[in-house]
């Protein structure tokens, strides 16, 4: 155990160094640079990728036809049969509000 | 003299400059901890230590103050050790015995690598965090993500093989 308890001490009495300490530092930040600009140039080529499939997008795809169906279908909305069932529902909403504030007061 | 956390602050703010002073204090601790992991091997005690300040970085965000850096620091270099002795092992297995070897140039007192070649390399890391670094049982356990009790028996087996 003695002999174990010798090494131990003489390992822990040594200290190892970096050859060049400068230059591993140096090489080290140098790779964490090239790493940041390699994921930074990652990113900017998924934008423009995502943007290129978006102007392709807009640009093959039948708007006219789209467009057409969408004013179609919003001149189709009966505006004033909207507005008295937006009128009707709100209507109710505020009811119920008001009777459950009362029955809240009434059981306090 | 800048404290560590403050030079991790500072980098997190996007100053590399200040993870290099980080570095270069690191760079010789974490070189002799790859050196007894590794049995003395330079080139690999080498990468262990640059993949370790890397991985660092990279995690930089996650670091938590409560604990110090050369603690998070030491957590990463024993798992850059595990993931590297697993690669290695892995090429070793595909190798074909005819092909010619890689011997690496082995550094350093002999003495406590050749104690603890009969171990394996989780008990390596165990024994060497232990009684060169006199880590506490509890932080050993939290660099490799084990209860308390694995890694007191985990030594206990190791000293018995160097018996």
């Amino acid at each position: 155990m003695n002999s174990f308890e010798e090494i131990i001490n003489l390992e822990k009495s040594i200290s190892y160094a970096q050859r060049d300490k400068e230059l591993f530092s140096f090489y080290t930040l140098t790779l964490i640079a090239q790493e940041q600009a390699s994921k930074k140039i990652q990113k900017k080529l998924w934008a423009s990728l995502l943007l290129f499939i978006t102007c392709l997008a807009l640009f093959f795809s039948p708007i006219s036809q789209i467009t057409g169906s969408l004013i179609a279908r919003l001149s189709a909305i009966d505006m004033i049969g909207l507005f008295y069932m937006a009128l009707f529902s709100y209507g109710v909403s505020g009811l119920c509000i008001v009777l459950i504030k009362r029955g809240a007061i009434v059981f306090r | 003299m800048e404290t560590d956390e403050e030079l991790v602050k500072r980098a997190l703010k996007g100053g590399n400059h200040h993870y290099g002073v980080l570095v270069q204090r690191y760079a010789d601790y974490l070189f002799g901890l790859g050196m007894r992991l590794t049995g003395g091997n330079r080139e690999l005690a080498e990468d262990i230590s640059q993949q370790s300040f890397l991985k660092s970085y990279a995690y930089l965000k996650s670091f938590d103050s409560r604990k110090t850096y050369k603690y998070w620091l030491t957590g990463i270099a024993v798992n850059c050790f595990k993931d590297m002795s697993k690669k290695e092992q892995q090429y070793t297995d595909l190798a074909v015995g005819s092909e010619p070897s890689y011997s690496p140039q082995l550094e350093g007192d002999t003495g406590f690598f050749n104690l603890i070649k009969p171990l394996t390399e989780d008990e390596k890391i165990l024994f060497t965090l232990k009684y060169i670094y006199e880590y506490q049982i509890n932080d050993i356990a939290g660099f490799l993500d084990l209860k308390p009790g694995t890694v007191k028996s985990k030594i206990s087996r190791a000293l018995e093989k160097l018996k």
